[in-house]
C-alpha cells in the first residue's frame, strides 16, 4: 500500500451531522472501498447494477 | 448497489464487490433518526459528541453554519493532538473555526458543491496553518471518493 492509502487504512471517520452532504461523502467513501475479488466460475457474465 | 462484472484474461474472472469499511465511520446528529439511513449503510452511530470524538480520529463538523459554534464548544474538551477536524459547514473560515478549538488543533476547511450530493461534484479545499500535508492529502482521497476533483485552494 502507499503512504496515502496506509493513512486512509489508519483513519477512522467521525461524522458531526448526518445531513445530505455526509451522507453523499458516506456513500462515496463506501464506495470507493469496493475491492476486486474473483468471480465463481458458474456465475452469469453480464453486468449486474 | 455494486456492479459487478467480469473481466478476461489469463483465465481469470474478477468481479468489483463490496468491501464493509462502513466500521470505520461513526456519526452523531442531535436528531437520531437522521443517523438511522447512515447506520442502514453500515455505519457506526455515536451516542454523543464525546463518544464520537473517542471513536474516530478525522471528525468531519457537517452541520449547519448556525450550529458550528455549539457543536465545536462541546467537541473542545475532548479534542486531542490525534484528532483532525475537517469542517464542510459553508461560510465559516479556518480562523473562526480555530477560534472554537484548542490552539495547535489541525483543521482543514473543504467546501464541495451540490452537484457532490450526486457524486459529480467538485470541491475546493484548504488547510489551517497546523495541518500537514499528509492531512491534506487524506482529506483529498476521502473528497475524491465523494465525486469530482478535489483542488486545494491554499
Amino acid at each position: 500500500m502507499s503512504a496515502g492509502e496506509d493513512a486512509m487504512a489508519a483513519t477512522k471517520l467521525g461524522f458531526l451531522g448526518a445531513g445530505q452532504m455526509a451522507t453523499a461523502i458516506i456513500g462515496g467513501v463506501l464506495r470507493a472501498g469496493l475491492v476486486y475479488e474473483p468471480v465463481p466460475r458458474d456465475e452469469p457474465t453480464r453486468a449486474v447494477c | 448497489m455494486a456492479a459487478r462484472w467480469r473481466g478476461h484474461g489469463a483465465g481469470v474472472s474478477w468481479r468489483r464487490g463490496p468491501r464493509s469499511s462502513g466500521e470505520r465511520i461513526w456519526a452523531y446528529d442531535v436528531n437520531a433518526a437522521a443517523v438511522d439511513a447512515l447506520v442502514k449503510l453500515g455505519c457506526q452511530r455515536a451516542l454523543s459528541v464525546a463518544d464520537l470524538a473517542r471513536a474516530a480520529n478525522v471528525l468531519v463538523v457537517s452541520v449547519k453554519p448556525d450550529v458550528v459554534p455549539t457543536v465545536l464548544t462541546k467537541l473542545r474538551p475532548e479534542l486531542t493532538a490525534q484528532h483532525l477536524v475537517v469542517s464542510i459547514a459553508a461560510g465559516m473560515d479556518l480562523a473562526t473555526l480555530a477560534s472554537f478549538v484548542p490552539t495547535g488543533t489541525r483543521l482543514v476547511r473543504v467546501m464541495p458543491n451540490t452537484p457532490c450530493l450526486v457524486n459529480q461534484g467538485a470541491t475546493a479545499l484548504a488547510g489551517g496553518p497546523t495541518a500537514t500535508a499528509a492531512d491534506i492529502d487524506l482529506v483529498k482521497r476521502y473528497v475524491r471518493a465523494a465525486g469530482g476533483p478535489a483542488r486545494n485552494s491554499s
